[in-house]
């Protein structure tokens, strides 16, 4: 069999650390390029929504390119596989309450609050945590990276309607929020993989064990 | 559940060059600032952070240059400042690839460009470095590594940051950078008890006690360490070719072959003294 590589689009919401995503996924192994707005159809192994910045902004952007209808054929597709990271992986959700109440992608069910607001010191998550697979998921593959360290930043957090979408969960002080969610063929992760040293573009190059 | 504390390595860089400031002597040239990135990324550091000391003077062309170069390469958070004054710069520095920009003299003559950034960029990628220097036994801040001294005490000036959006401080103590003779413990652990945000000590590391008692006596969140680190790496680095600066020092250091991971060493002592730190393989 012919081991081709895999490739990657990663989709451009215009903030800051789409540089870094690029680069990390070529690191990885993939094939990777930057989707154009001009592109009509998605044709990629996998699609990679990252992001840091704001959801409205965010999901504005989204729409503006009709990336949200793109990404709705696109899984469609069979093989297809969507991975949002960070704010990439709140658009997936049903609604933010980031400024108001901002309606995201609906691609699994919940929403995303704000961290605790009670305790100044827990507004941001900003700096290495350790993700906790769930017992029960214990057979996925992505297993090894269980109670290892990765990098995060975030002030906001996905609450899931449904605990079958939890994969993984990660301590901020005392408050447990989930970590990496995953529905059928689409996957997501609060921390950054492409920041997350050695161990971060191992999850990108272990991104394939997933898609089953 | 506690974060690991960030053992942060500092690289004051000139024109993509790893210099060391000297008392009396100018700058010493170490060597290639990506080369010593990328090892102390591949050795585990928890974060980067390059300080353009020239950037100030002549501008951030080329500090972006350098950025984007390094962080091809480095996947760990990059933190970048010298030179930003202006929303522009900042946004520039994070196309190049840095995570979070630094800022000092720009935030001192406005600091409404601080609460301009924090909320363009977030808080959380704006981090305030606080230049402090004592005189007479009093506390003065400073921009240009000292050379301009303002009067207002670095306490109240790590309050305002925090209020102005700053998501992190980095603590200098100037007196004692390059000194190796320790951190300035009282005055860093005061800015840590008076801000809710995650603090830096940096500036005196000579040893690994130097190190814990930071982390002990202040609870900083992170380390900046640049001495310990770059003259051991300098040992086993390729040296570099450059007419600017004073190679002198380069000239005369032994090389071995043999790589020495010193953050492993110094996450290693921690660890022993029962500090959590984050060593993954």
């Amino acid at each position: 069999m012919i081991n081709k590589r895999l490739s990657a689009g990663i989709i451009d919401l215009k903030f800051n650390n789409l540089f870094s995503i690029y680069k990390a996924c070529i690191k990885a192994g993939f094939r990777t390029s930057i989707i154009s707005t001009k592109q009509k159809t998605l044709n990629y192994d996998f699609v990679i929504i990252p992001g840091v910045g704001a959801f409205k902004s965010g999901m504005n952007v989204l729409k503006k390119n009709k990336y949200d209808e793109k990404i709705f054929n696109y899984l469609l597709k069979p093989n297809s596989f969507i991975y949002g990271i960070c704010l990439g992986m709140q658009l997936l959700f049903e609604k933010s309450f980031e400024f108001g109440s901002t309606k995201g992608l609906g691609l699994i069910k919940g929403n995303i609050p704000e961290l605790q607001k009670k305790n100044k010191k827990m507004k941001t998550n900003m700096g290495w945590c350790k993700i906790k697979f769930l017992e029960k998921k214990s057979k996925l593959s992505l297993k090894n990276f269980d109670n290892k360290h990765f990098y995060f930043v975030h002030s906001y957090y996905a609450n899931p309607a449904n605990n079958s979408d939890i994969l993984a969960k990660t301590f901020h002080g005392n408050f447990e929020f989930t970590s990496v969610v995953k529905k059928n063929n689409i996957l997501g992760t609060q921390f950054h993989p492409e920041k997350s040293g050695n161990l971060g573009i191992e999850f990108l190059r272990n991104l394939k064990k997933y898609k089953n | 559940m506690k974060k690991p504390v960030r053992i942060i390595p500092m690289l004051e860089i000139k024109n993509g060059l790893l210099i060391k400031g000297i008392n009396f002597e100018g700058f010493r040239v170490l060597g290639n600032a990506r080369d010593f990135a990328q090892l102390y990324y591949s050795h585990g550091a928890d974060e980067i952070c390059y300080q353009d000391s020239v950037a100030t003077l002549f501008g951030t062309s080329n500090l972006i240059k350098f950025v984007s170069e390094t962080a091809k390469n480095v996947f760990v958070p990059l933190t970048v400042g010298g030179g930003i004054r202006s929303i522009k710069d900042a946004s520039d520095m994070f196309k190049a690839g840095a995570d979070k920009v630094l800022l000092n003299s720009a935030a001192i003559d406005n600091v409404k460009l601080l609460k301009k950034a924090s909320k363009i960029f977030g808080s959380s990628n704006i981090t305030i470095i606080i230049q402090a220097i004592k005189i007479d036994k009093k506390y003065y801040i400073s921009k240009s590594n000292g050379r301009d001294l303002v009067n207002i005490d670095p306490v109240e000036w790590a309050q305002k940051v925090e209020e102005f959006g700053a998501g992190e401080i980095i603590i200098t103590a100037i007196n004692n950078e390059g000194l190796k003779k320790g951190f300035d413990i009282p005055l860093t652990k005061k800015i840590v008890e008076k801000v809710s945000i995650p603090v830096i000590a940096h500036g005196g590391a000579g040893n690994f006690e130097h190190i814990y008692d930071v982390i002990k006596n202040a609870k900083v969140s992170g380390v900046g360490i640049a001495s310990i680190l770059h003259y051991e790496a300098i040992k086993f680095l390729p040296k570099v070719k450059t007419k600017i600066g004073n190679t002198l020092y380069l000239d005369s250091v032994k090389k071995i072959s043999k790589h020495l991971n010193t953050i492993l060493k110094i996450k290693k002592f921690l660890k022993k003294k029962g500090v959590i730190i984050r060593d993954d393989k």
